[in-house]
């Protein structure tokens, strides 16, 4: 984000009654808060009242303040394509040759991945949503549009009065101060604990068939970390003594590599990362380390959100392991699964001295498209291809890009070792799967933050006709009237195909032998070769 | 689709086939008095196959209309149709005996042959153009773009505005603005569309004080480069070696100040006829499929008509 775009944003003045520290004293959030900056930068919070279906905020929007709930109950949701049964009565693309297509079995590929009910969908509220249900409700105490306020980022859900409020809305410079003082710090820890740890838990997976009385012990057992961004939550080679959960913010997971660092991994709110080491009685085989948003990341004067961390100590997982047995063999499953990736991904550190190769980002690339321009005839059946193998039919794949002596480099996810892309989005759509391919779940909200994020233009954003909510009647009401802003748009990445038993569907349907998708190995490996060649005259830059 | 090492299998595959079926068709040729025909169990037989392979070809059409089922991957499909398709003649002239029978079969025979050379044509055009292409044109777009990129070309020459009743604002400013100082924020009368007009252009050069040394620039964008980067098809600059020539004359008759601008209008000229030549190596390597496509399923539903009639009078 601009140095400019980040000054208006903090510029913004508030609506409402502007409050002084006297009127603040007597909110039990407040106590033991110093209200100084508020002295000082008068008009940095303000008393707001919404009456009962009223918008205080839509997802997607740029948003700069936070909110406590003071009085009165909020609805908070989020758009997102519905399941197929609410859409079961939207015809079927495709006519006659799509339906005879589906007679034997050849079915586009389902462009998001299934879910459960009960999936969290993290937003910046001190509640979450589910996949199921993707509305909820917040009361007094209640804060959201945290991240919004510190981070700058797009507001992640949607908020209606659903009886009339009261709330205070918070400037980044009060909240800033707020967070330093330890009452406040403790409040929403206790809030926390409260009222989202639970779920949080829950939603672990190898905590899934832990008992309610357990869960709860478990809740009020572990500790709640705060870190700084850039501060190392542990290093590789450290022993491991906790596993931890993203209570808010971003943890990069990177392995030492020959040359520099390798990512493996951005996690987020919801996230879990430590257990293959206390698993294994081991020593850490990553590091991990607090990010910041991007939209804050080195701009001058602004300091990074604080990034949340609930730490399992190496106690109670012990004492979780030895009471469910069953526990130890799905963890050993899913450490095997993540060093097996890593392992997979550690094959990609061929470096190459190349700049050449480095200023088109193709160290980056694991799996690269590439498009041999000697055999290409430009008749984009592999474009075709792309959006006839997806059912949204939006096309991951543009004919165009960089080249690299006879290669183009389309605008095609390329797996890259580091995905900047998953930084900062507001409500933990972008994630990559076991097979290394980015994805983007449907609950994308359409803020652009990924497409900009990525450097090599992969991400496409594309128009959306058709999206609701859970809230139904209500929405609808809401949505003529104009108060909520549909979201029009979500953000499409390549998925290599990898529910296609042909592989991806651009190599498959190219007919000149033209399109290629490389191991990174592999592909570096030649291109080094070609390089020397290029330097000494053999080939054409 | 280049002719590569892939090719070798399906090449002797092909040769094969050949070889064995002329073997066949004179083995079986003193066994008929009156010499092979269509009509023999032989000639049959070589018809249906014939058949059989040119349905099999213009199926290629309708799997492209289905890229991702698994119906075997597009690049080995295409290289059995290019195989197989130069095998048909073949088989057809050994069907016929190699007469070309009455007015019927005579049109096959006429329609297969455009179709075969076509194929062959399109086939030759895809070993040398992607490479000419690659060479030629540093950086390609895509298809659909080709014309709004052409029309870019002025805008980043002249800037972009907008008419705002009967002033024109300037949205972003162009090259030749900032060039030969044409200051678009006076009042002239109302435009359409984007780029200024002739009409315009001619009033802002008027109206304001030239920079110094800029004239034979300005003059040589009215005279030259504008009309190149509208379209005037003989515009000089069309021509790489004259428009390499004419910008060197510029630039020795320009202060060396304004030679940035100088080569910044080259680049775009040169860019236009970039994608010209795109435009144009894009059209030959698609066109033949417009005489090919049409072609091959008009002798595929002819033959199959004279199979009809054949086999049943």
């Amino acid at each position: 984000m601009s140095k400019r775009k980040v000054k208006a944003m903090l510029a913004a003045t508030l609506q409402g009654e502007l409050l002084k520290p006297d009127d603040l004293r007597a909110y039990d959030i407040f106590k033991g808060v110093d209200l100084a900056p508020l002295e000082r930068y008068p008009g940095t919070i303000a008393r707001r009242r919404f009456k009962a279906g009223e918008v205080i905020c839509r997802e997607g929007e740029g948003g700069t303040t936070a909110f406590y709930l003071v009085e009165g109950r909020v609805r908070v949701f989020i758009q997102r394509k519905l399941d197929a049964q609410q859409n079961k009565n939207k015809p079927r693309r495709g006519g006659i040759i799509a339906w005879v297509g589906r007679m034997f079995g050849q079915r586009p590929i389902r462009h998001q991945p299934e879910h459960d009910a009960d999936d969290l969908i993290p937003i910046d509220a001190t509640v979450d949503l589910t996949y199921g249900r993707a509305a909820a409700e917040m009361g007094p105490g209640d804060v959201f549009g945290e991240m919004s306020c510190l981070n700058l980022a797009p507001r992640s859900a949607t908020v209606v009065a659903e009886t009339d409020c009261v709330m205070f809305e918070i400037l980044r410079n009060m909240f800033e101060a707020m967070q330093a003082s330890e009452t406040f710090v403790k409040r929403m820890d206790d809030l926390y604990r409260e009222r989202s740890l639970r779920g949080h838990l829950r939603n672990v997976p190898m905590f899934a068939e832990v008992e309610d009385e357990d869960l709860e012990r478990l809740r009020n057992e572990v500790t709640l970390v705060h870190a700084k961004a850039g501060d190392v939550v542990f290093h590789e080679g450290d022993e491991a003594d906790a596993m931890y959960l993203i209570r808010l913010g971003q943890v990069k997971v990177s392995q030492h590599a020959p040359g520099g660092e390798r990512t493996l991994a951005y996690l987020t709110k919801g996230d879990w990362f430590g257990e293959t080491g206390l698993l294994r009685g081991s020593t850490r085989n990553a590091t991990c380390k607090a990010v910041a948003h991007p939209s804050v990341e080195n701009v001058p004067g602004i300091k990074p959100a604080p990034i949340e961390l609930v730490r399992i100590g190496h106690t109670e997982f012990a004492w979780l392991i030895e009471k469910y047995p069953r526990l130890r063999g799905k963890l050993e499953a899913t450490a095997e699964l993540r060093i097996r990736d890593q392992q997979r991904m550690a094959k990609t550190a061929t470096i190459t001295e190349s700049h050449r190769v480095e200023e088109l980002g193709l160290l980056q690339g694991q799996n690269m498209m590439l498009i041999d321009l000697d055999r290409c005839t430009r008749c984009d059946q592999c474009v075709d291809a792309c959006v006839s193998a997806h059912d949204d039919g939006v096309t991951r794949l543009i004919r165009e890009g960089p080249r690299y002596d006879k290669y183009l480099v389309p605008s095609s996810c390329r797996m890259c070792r580091d995905p900047v892309c998953m930084i900062g989005c507001p409500v933990g759509s972008i994630r990559r799967a076991e097979d290394l391919h980015i994805m983007i779940e449907d609950w994308c909200i359409g803020c652009e933050v990924c497409a900009k994020q990525c450097p090599y233009d992969s991400i496409q954003m594309h128009a959306l006709d058709e999206l609701g909510t859970d809230l139904g009647q209500e929405y609808e009401q809401l949505a003529e009237a104009g108060e909520v802003r549909q979201v029009t748009q979500q953000a499409a990445v390549c998925d290599q195909c990898a529910d296609l038993p042909t592989g991806p569907a651009c190599v498959y349907s190219c007919p000149h032998d033209a399109a290629l998708r490389v191991n990174s190995v592999d592909f570096l490996e030649a291109m080094d070769v070609m390089d020397r060649d290029v330097h000494s005259g053999v080939v054409d830059e | 689709m280049l002719i590569d090492r892939k090719h070798t299998p399906w090449f002797f595959v092909t040769l094969l086939l050949s070889v064995a079926t002329v073997a066949l068709y004179l083995w079986d040729a003193p066994n008929h008095p009156s010499g092979p025909a269509g009509n023999t169990v032989l000639g049959i037989v070589f018809g249906s196959v014939a058949l059989a392979i040119m349905l099999f070809l213009v199926a290629l059409g309708l799997k492209r209309r289905v890229p991702h089922w698994r119906l075997g991957s597009a690049a080995s499909w295409m290289r059995a149709h290019i195989w197989l398709g130069l095998l048909t003649p073949l088989l057809v002239a050994l069907h016929g005996a190699f007469k070309l029978g009455g007015t019927m079969t005579t049109v096959l025979w006429l329609l297969l042959a455009v179709v075969w050379l076509s194929g062959v044509f399109g086939l030759l055009l895809q070993q040398a153009l992607p490479t000419m292409l690659r060479h030629s044109v540093r950086q390609e777009t895509v298809a659909q773009q080709l014309g709004r990129e052409l029309d870019s070309l002025i805008l980043l020459a002249e800037g972009k505005t907008q008419t705002m009743g009967k002033r024109i604002r300037v949205v972003t400013s162009g090259i030749v603005q900032r060039c030969v100082g044409l200051s678009l924020h006076e009042t002239v009368p109302p435009l359409e569309g984007d780029a200024l007009d002739d009409k315009a252009v001619a009033a802002l050069v008027k109206r304001n004080d030239p920079i110094p040394g800029a004239e034979p620039i300005r003059r040589f964008y009215l005279d030259e480069v504008r009309p190149f980067l509208r379209g005037d098809t003989r515009a000089k600059l069309n021509d790489l070696s004259s428009s390499e020539a004419m910008f060197e004359s510029v630039r020795t008759s320009s202060p060396t100040h304004l030679h940035k601008s100088v080569d910044q209008l080259e680049t775009l000229c040169q860019r236009r006829r970039e994608l010209l030549r795109q435009r144009m190596l894009m059209r030959l390597l698609m066109t033949w499929l417009f005489v090919h496509a049409p072609l091959s399923w008009a002798l595929v539903l002819g033959s199959i008509v004279h199979g009809i009639i054949a086999l049943r009078y």
